[in-house]
């Protein structure tokens, strides 16, 4: 019994040793197991919204984004102590459940803090009760300004509702001179329609037509009719600003936008969420040809996936493969309030056990992010809280083309305040001015490439040429002919287009371009390597504050039809294309201590080994020699001098082999394959010691040792053998 | 009571048999087409129909096995015999099982059946009847092949760029006074002047209309031969001397059969192939060399199974079964209509195959009808050349794209507007590649060196030096030609060129193999639709040298040419070109490629036999392992490992020699050697610990074993080796 006891033990130690070994080295698995054995603190976020009714879509991506946001700390290694779990509240949109929810919220003694809600109207009317309570609140939707103003426990991780009418009224200046306004007061209350009035009259936009949709059931359709058919009648009613909920936004959208009309149409940030883009796909004309009604409506957003930066990538890519969509901008502003909130948990060193303490201690680490130094990096931009506790970001515009929302071809930033006029006209017409501030233009290109070809690959010198059209949509100029190709061997320059046409203000130019390109390639792990051939490219004069290169999905078909995804490579190189990814980053540049950065588009063509049975030709010969080398353990010692030789030989052969394929493969560090000739070397010494051993043991006439020593050696060699295969297979799987 | 239930058993599993069998016949039944073809069997050119027919449900059985279930072919000969046609016609019509007929081969055939089809109700496809009275007023009859409107408007056009008159000669039959008809109407708008018509009912009258011909001294610019096919041979053999005649024929002059009595007789007077054609004009329905990758790729297929060049009736006749197998699949047709019905159902259908957009993409062309039931596209013009068929400088392909700048073209005289269609102008360049020297093979980086002599042959307006070389190592540009020659508006430029290729040296089968060092160009700007490189089948330049000259290569070089061919072919890119909505259909980028191959061998035969003698003399070696045992067992164990060091040593060396990222022959005959030594080795274990346990007979076993194993498996491998070498030969 106490063997059996002893035995169990002996395996259950060896099995934490081996965990935590696997874990010191980074496996998931046993890092996961480890942190289970641990005991941690519980912290509760409570997160309330829509989660059933009409706005539901919404909920869903406020609870996608808050997960994200604690899966990726988790993964990052961090909340090492602690666990937090999300509980979820459902208003249904609905500001007397919100309210009966905030007080139930309050009263939880587990609850350190709240996510949402998501509506002006509910969160207005929970953040009174929050902080009445003292539990700080972030939402990452309610644009009211007057959900956080005044309430040192209420934060935002979505501008306000002044940055959305500025940012409205900088399209609108660039469109037309007058616009219509429908809205409904119980969505943007005041500050919304208030700021586009004014901004509107301060950058000389006339504001023609102002109908408010009010009512309920029956009164609130006929309202609708009404304003519809007034807007009819209208010669021309300027860019129509639309500042509803969903579904009313979707009515109107189906009586006056579909082909023939022409009006320009603006929404608010409702325009860019799940519940209004399934409110329209889900009208048969839409579905039977994707754009029907959407097509060409602007819409502003905090966020949009294509437009964010380089840095949020990495989110977007998790997110697509979790959910198989591109998330919102509610996703993406739940995923910030999240971040900063566990960032706000960590400094203050949050435990959960003293609920009072923990929401004041909370509440002032969030306070504590209140300017770029100290700002948190979230994906929609940088977090930090102005006085008001609301981030201060300007929202982008976005359209829609074929059912898909993307960044419109121009967006603006700002630059300067009016005041500093020297610098406006040092910029000169490119800048248009709204709300005492400087906006500076910058163009959207849509860039795309379809790969024909990849010729000549040489792994060694990291050439390759590449055959490929690409392509550049957009509005207004381009100077296309001034880009530079980091890696081409001679400079690229596009000559004659094989297609240039412009509709509806949309130009698109393609070209082939067949050329040389150069890159450090790595083949550390020969092989069983596979190679990223990357062709890249900036404008030459241009910044990224100008100039942005925007890969056009909607565009490429390889995205879109599996069956176009080869591309050929001649058979002859023994590389196939596994495949092309396309991105883009800035290419940063010093010119005299000043940074310059420049967008740059990649096109990242992951290219294999044809022949997976490539590495036998190096992996067979080599077990060969190791089985040799095995077979001479099994002959007597009588045949010393016959083993010597074949150990002489076996491993003279592996050094030649070796030597000719440093001679093909000059690389700096270990290469893969090269293991296996280390392991060949150790067993030629081992096989040397068992024979020297043996003559020994054979002086000091101890016959059994020679055999126990015999033995030995032939384990070890069949489990060093035994490793090899399982370590290459490995790697050939 | 046994007995009893058995019976019952084997009586109710009996009606369960009767009733599966019946639905499965009912099921069966209801879903059969019975498509019926209708040809002249016994003619070469009634096969090449029904081959292109079968060809196309052989790759329908292949990508839609289901569909291909349901049609049921059934072959008619209607010996191209109106009367016979009639009749087959009628029982078709009295059968009652048929839904769809393919043919007839002639307009008189197609014409007379066509009347009883429409009675019954049945629909037919032709693809060879060229008559317009075949589809005209006739609902249920249509065509894949292009009309005589067609023909007479591309020959009119032909006849328009090269002269201002022409002098009709027909026999008076119903169909040719049909073509006349046509032919009269579109030279007309043309400005074209006709000089004179003349007209014969008998041969005789055919006779006195020659004589005068021949005893004129003012000619026409061309002399319209629109006749029967006999008439034919008659015209001309009977002019053969005269060759300042411009004759142009219609498409019956393409007929297989008249070209091959024209050549039998010129065989028999021993003059040249082609004697009786040259020079001659005429048109064809459809040419494979003008028409795009599909075409390339069915031309391949029909090579593959029937070992002959497809004809165009051939490809007419596969896009026929391929719309009517399309059209089947987009009825839904139900079981409990009447036949009738189902083919009212089906007729409604290839009846909205009527625009591009609506229409199945054929090899042939996009295949949808115009009003008259009836395929809309150009007939390739051409001329005959050395006995075959050159087609035109200048043709014309029809034009589905909307283009606002349609006037000017035409104005221009870049398109022609014909029967409501818009025909765009496609050229044709004959080009061809004289090589006069291979130098610098390298393997290695594989590349090779050529110079070569390289001339087209084209109208003017065309920028001959706008080409690419897409494996050139650097950009070639075509400086001044060395020679140039201009005679009736053909202009032959011939150029110098030596530059250096990339190549796509496969060595898989080193040291065994043979390489084709390969040439290609393509028009930088100018794609498919716009031109196509031919072969030059008027022959050399005499500025190219000695046609017999064979290419020199490096002195002291390893290799020789062993064959040198040139051939056209398409180059396809798929991209969407940046357009959103070709996201699902991309956009299809074509140029016509010209491609010369020159084939290379090596000289010295035993060059293979030096590179892999390691290798047979280490598997000697392990051969005589238990010879050199049966003195010493270390011997034998010094001998296996000899062999194999030595084998390792030979493989290193070859792959130093050719490093290539894939696995070659000679590879897997080490990995085969590598194999029979590890056998070579377990055996000598055991057989050394068999003797120490002192079981010598198995051990004189296993050791008779091995040497009669051993030398078996090396035969298999060196015989399936010398098998494989063979097939690359």
């Amino acid at each position: 019994m106490k063997k059996k006891l002893l035995i169990l033990g002996l395996i259950a130690g060896c099995n934490l040793v081996w965990i935590a070994m696997l874990s010191s080295s980074g496996n998931q698995f046993a890092r996961s197991f480890l942190k289970q054995l641990q005991k941690k603190d519980r912290i509760v976020v409570a997160l309330a919204g829509p989660m059933t009714g009409g706005g539901f879509l919404n909920g869903r991506d406020m609870e996608r984004g808050a997960r994200m946001a604690i899966q990726d700390a988790l993964d990052a290694g961090r909340l090492s102590n602690l666990q937090i779990r999300l509980s979820i509240f459902d208003d249904q949109n609905e500001v007397r459940t919100a309210m009966k929810i905030a007080s139930e919220i309050s009263l939880n003694r587990e609850v350190v803090a709240v996510l949402g809600h998501y509506k002006n109207p509910t969160t207005m009317a929970a953040s009174r009760i929050y902080k009445k309570n003292g539990i700080p609140m972030i939402t990452g939707s309610a644009t009211e300004k007057k959900a956080t103003d005044k309430n040192p426990w209420a934060f935002g991780t979505v501008p306000d509702d002044v940055d959305q009418a500025v940012s409205i009224i900088t399209h609108v200046k660039a469109m037309k001179r007058h616009i219509t306004v429908i809205y409904e007061k119980d969505v943007y209350d005041n500050s919304l329609m208030a700021s586009i009035e004014a901004n509107a009259a301060e950058a000389g936009v006339e504001v023609r037509y102002k109908w408010e949709l009010k009512g309920v059931g029956e009164n609130a359709d006929a309202r609708l009719e009404q304003i519809i058919s007034d807007l009819r009648a209208i010669h021309d009613p300027g860019v129509i600003i639309i500042a509803t909920q969903s579904r009313e936004a979707a009515a109107i959208i189906r009586r006056i936008n579909h082909p023939g009309t022409d009006y320009t149409i603006i929404g608010t940030d409702t325009f860019a969420t799940a519940p209004f883009y399934k409110a329209m796909t889900s009208l048969p004309q839409e579905r039977a040809k994707p754009g029907y009604y959407v097509n060409g409506i602007y819409s502003t957003t905090p966020f949009i996936a294509e437009w964010a930066g380089p840095e949020t990538n990495l989110f977007v890519d998790n997110y697509r493969e979790m959910y198989d969509e591109s998330p919102s901008w509610v996703a993406a502003c739940y995923y910030d309030a999240m971040k900063v909130l566990i960032e706000a948990i960590e400094l203050k060193h949050i435990n959960g056990r003293q609920f009072r303490e923990d929401r004041v201690h909370i509440r002032a680490a969030l306070s504590r992010f209140s300017s770029p130094e100290e700002a948190v990096n979230g994906v929609a931009g940088q977090i930090f809280f102005n006085k008001e506790g609301r981030v201060k970001r300007q929202f982008a515009m976005g359209y829609y083309e074929n059912q898909r929302f993307r960044p419109a071809f121009t967006q603006y930033q700002v630059i300067a305040d009016e005041k500093e006029s020297v610098f406006k006209k040092a910029i000169g017409s490119n800048v248009t001015v709204v709300a005492g501030k400087v906006f500076s233009q910058k163009k959207l290109v849509y860039t795309g490439m379809d790969i024909n070809g990849v010729n000549s690959l040489n792994v060694i010198s990291g050439e390759f040429i590449v055959d490929f059209f690409i392509w550049f949509r957009f509005v207004g100029d381009f100077d296309e002919k001034e880009l530079i190709f980091e890696n081409s061997e001679a400079p690229i320059r596009l000559k004659e287009p094989v297609l240039d046409i412009t509709r509806d203000g949309i130009t698109i130019r393609a070209y082939q371009v067949k050329a040389k390109f150069k890159q450090a390639l790595r083949y550390d792990e020969f092989p069983f390597e596979k190679h990223h051939l990357i062709i890249r490219f900036h404008h030459k004069l241009q910044t990224d504050r100008k100039l942005v290169f925007i890969p056009d999905y909607l565009s490429m078909h390889a995205y879109l039809s599996p069956e176009y995804r080869q591309i050929s490579l001649e058979n002859t190189s023994g590389w196939k294309v596994n495949n092309v990814t396309q991105t883009r980053d800035r290419f940063m540049r010093q010119i005299s201590s000043i940074n310059l950065a420049y967008s740059r588009y990649n096109a990242d063509i992951s290219v294999e080994r044809m022949d997976g049975r490539f590495a036998l030709k190096i992996l067979i010969p080599l077990f060969s020699l190791a089985l040799f080398l095995f077979f001479s353990h099994l002959l007597s010692l009588d045949l010393a001098r016959t083993r010597l030789f074949i150990i002489a030989s076996i491993v003279l052969g592996a050094g030649i082999c070796h030597y000719f394929l440093r001679v093909i493969h000059p690389s700096s560090t270990i290469i893969q394959v090269e293991f296996n000739f280390f392991a060949i070397y150790a067993l030629g010494i081992l096989s040397v010691l068992v024979i020297g051993v043996g003559i020994l043991c054979r002086r000091m006439d101890t016959p059994r040792w020679i055999n126990g020593f015999n033995l030995i050696g032939q384990g070890i060699h069949g489990l060093v053998i035994a490793c090899l295969l399982v370590m290459n297979i490995i790697k050939l799987w | 009571m046994k007995k009893l239930v058995l019976i019952i058993l084997v009586a109710f599993a009996c009606n369960l048999m009767g009733i599966a069998y019946l639905i499965y016949h009912k099921i069966k039944f209801d879903g059969v087409v019975n498509v019926a073809v209708c040809l002249p069997r016994e003619t070469i050119k009634g096969q090449m129909m029904l081959r292109g027919i079968k060809l196309y449900l052989s790759e329908l059985a292949d990508e839609h096995p289901a569909l291909r279930k349901k049609i049921r072919l059934r072959v008619y000969d209607d010996k191209d015999d109106v009367k016979t046609a009639m009749a087959l016609a009628n029982q078709i019509g009295t059968d009652n099982t048929t839904m769809v007929v393919l043919g007839h081969n002639t307009n008189g055939a197609a014409y007379n059946a066509g009347k009883i089809y429409k009675r019954f109700g049945i629909i037919a496809i032709t693809g060879s009847a060229t008559g317009i009275e075949v589809t005209r007023e006739n609902e249920w009859y249509f065509s894949v092949v292009p009309n005589d409107a067609d023909q007479a408007a591309v020959m009119a056009a032909y006849i328009r760029s090269r002269g201002r008159n022409v002098t009709l000669l027909q026999s008076k039959s119903d169909e040719n006074v049909y073509f006349s008809e046509k032919f009269k109407e579109v030279a007309r708008e043309m400005g074209i002047t006709i000089t004179r018509e003349w007209s014969f009912r008998s041969d005789a009258g055919l006779d006195r209309i020659l004589r005068d011909i021949d005893g004129r001294e003012s000619i026409p610019d061309f002399i319209l031969l629109n006749t029967r096919k006999e008439d034919l041979l008659r015209i001309l053999t009977a002019l053969e001397h005269r060759t300042d005649l411009n004759l142009i024929g219609t498409s019956a002059l393409t007929d297989s059969k008249v070209i091959g009595i024209l050549n039998t007789l010129a065989e028999k007077k021993n003059l040249p192939v082609g004697h009786y054609l040259n020079g001659v004009h005429t048109v064809t329905p459809f040419l494979l060399d003008l028409a795009d990758k599909r075409a390339y790729i069915f031309r391949q297929r029909y090579l593959q199974h029937f070992n002959q060049e497809p004809s165009w009736e051939a490809a007419c006749y596969y896009d026929a079964m391929k719309l009517t197998a399309h059209a089947i699949e987009r009825t839904a047709l139900k079981a409990s209509d009447s036949m009738l019905k189902k083919r009212k159902q089906l007729r409604k259908t290839l009846e909205e195959y009527n625009s591009s957009y609506h229409s199945v993409n054929g090899i042939t062309a996009r295949l949808y009808f115009n009003q008259d039931g009836c395929i809309e596209r150009p007939y390739t013009i051409g001329q005959y050349v050395n006995g075959r068929f050159s087609p035109a400088y200048l043709q014309y392909r029809k034009d589905d794209t909307p283009d606002k700048h349609v006037l000017e073209k035409v104005l221009k005289g870049k398109a022609i507007w014909v029967n409501n269609a818009l025909m765009r102008m496609k050229r044709i360049v004959y080009c061809g590649i004289k090589v006069n020297a291979i130098k610098k093979i390298d393997f290695t980086n594989g590349v090779f060196t050529a110079d070569f002599y390289l001339w087209f042959r084209f109208t003017r307006g065309f920028d001959d030096k706008d080409i690419v070389f897409p494996d050139a190592g650097d950009p070639i540009a075509l400086g001044e030609p060395i020679w140039e020659l201009t005679s009736d508006g053909v202009t032959t430029r011939v150029f110098q060129i030596r530059a250096t290729f990339k190549n796509r040296f496969d060595v898989f089968s080193f040291p065994f193999e043979r390489h084709d060092l390969n040439i290609h160009f393509h028009h930088r700007s100018m794609g498919f639709n716009d031109l196509v490189y031919m072969k030059d089948s008027w022959g050399e330049p005499e500025a190219s040298g000695d046609a017999a000259m064979e290419p020199g290569l490096d002195v002291g070089s390893n290799w020789r040419v062993e064959a040198i061919g040139s051939s056209h072919d398409i180059i396809t890119h798929v991209s969407t070109l940046g357009i959103p909505d070709n996201a699902i259909n991309p956009a299809i980028i074509s140029y016509s490629r010209f491609n010369t191959h020159i084939g290379i061998a090596r000289k010295n035969p035993f060059f293979p036999l030096v590179h892999v003698l390691p290798l047979f003399l280490a598997m000697g070696l392990v051969g005589v392992v238990d010879y050199a045992w049966a003195r010493s067992p270390g011997r034998g164990f010094i001998l296996l490992t000899l062999a194999l060091t030595t084998a390792l040593m030979n493989q290193v060396w070859l792959g130093n020699r050719v490093w290539v990222n894939y696995v070659t022959l000679v590879d897997y005959l080490f990995f085969g050697f590598h194999g029979l030594v590890f056998v070579a080795g377990v055996v000598q274990i055991q057989k050394i610990r068999l003797l120490q346990k002192d079981h010598r007979a198995q051990a004189m076993v296993l050791s008779r074993l091995f040497n009669i194993g051993y030398p078996l498996m090396v035969i298999i491998g060196f015989a399936w080796t010398a098998y494989y070498i063979r097939t690359l030969v």
